[in-house]
């Protein structure tokens, strides 16, 4: 990998709080190390991505972007979620900017939803500001955050 | 749209206010405002019209508000100025970003010629 200086970090003080970068790929790989919220969107993060086939059961946090084709469950917290349309996500979720093309059901919490024509949305939604292209489906309670 | 034909249709200029029940065999834009029931083929909202009640239609293009129950046994479509609130049935839908979409959702059964053949 290149190792090209990035001129991000100060190193004159040793950072502890450098976890969040390495958080997604950390997450990723251990459902989560349950250490705090979500924040804004992070240059540094790398997207995640659940693949077709790929199934996940537990708890993801990020600050960062998950793209989701295969099937995940449980409880989420991320900046970034889109749904591929082979991807299914059950759960929990709660995020700034939520794209679906494939299927939710659930509790959602988000900001701004885009719903794709062949998405399928299912659940409690709560959002600032919603999309939903022509053909896609949602069923369901349908809150809007002041 | 409604001006090229007028048989069946219904036109409610701005400011006027309408309270009852309406059926409208084919086409009601509406820019005032409604209190009531009202049942079309065809409705369409501008962005200062206002409709608080029972609204039945196939189509339905939304660029103003919509209260209470909202039925689009077709398509609905909220425009980004539009609005609805309460209880919404469906066929098929699609909001602009800035559209408003609240209360409790439910997809129906309709006529699947207008679709999308992605449409599973």
């Amino acid at each position: 990998m290149a190792s090209t200086n990035e001129t991000i970090q100060p190193v004159s003080e040793p950072v502890v709080t450098e976890v969040d970068t390495a958080a997604t790929e950390m997450e990723y790989a251990q459902a989560s190390n349950g250490n705090g919220s979500v924040k804004p969107a992070n240059g540094n993060l790398k997207p995640s991505i659940i693949s077709e086939g790929f199934e996940f059961i537990g708890e993801i946090r990020s600050s960062g972007y998950l793209t989701i084709d295969g099937t995940v469950r449980g409880t989420l917290a991320l900046h970034s979620i889109q749904i591929g349309v082979s991807g299914v996500l059950d759960g929990n979720v709660t995020c700034d900017t939520m794209n679906v093309k494939g299927n939710f059901s659930g509790a959602l919490d988000c900001r701004d939803l885009t719903i794709g024509s062949r998405a399928v949305v299912d659940g409690k939604v709560s959002f600032k500001s919603i999309t939903i292209q022509r053909g896609g489906v949602v069923k369901g309670e349908l809150k809007k955050k002041a | 749209m409604a001006d090229s034909n007028q048989s069946g249709c219904l036109t409610v200029g701005e400011g006027v206010v309408l309270n009852g029940t309406f059926v409208v065999p084919d086409i009601a834009s509406i820019s005032g405002s409604i209190e009531g029931e009202i049942t079309a083929r065809e409705l369409i909202v501008a962005s200062s019209g206002v409709i608080k009640g029972k609204v039945t239609a196939d189509i339905i293009d939304l660029r103003g508000e919509i209260h209470d129950t909202l039925t689009a046994k077709k398509s609905l479509f909220i425009r980004s100025t539009g609005k609805a609130l309460g209880s919404v049935q469906y066929a098929e839908i699609e909001i602009e970003k800035g559209g408003d979409l609240q209360g409790a959702l439910q997809k129906i059964d309709g006529d699947s010629n207008s679709t999308p053949s992605s449409f599973v």
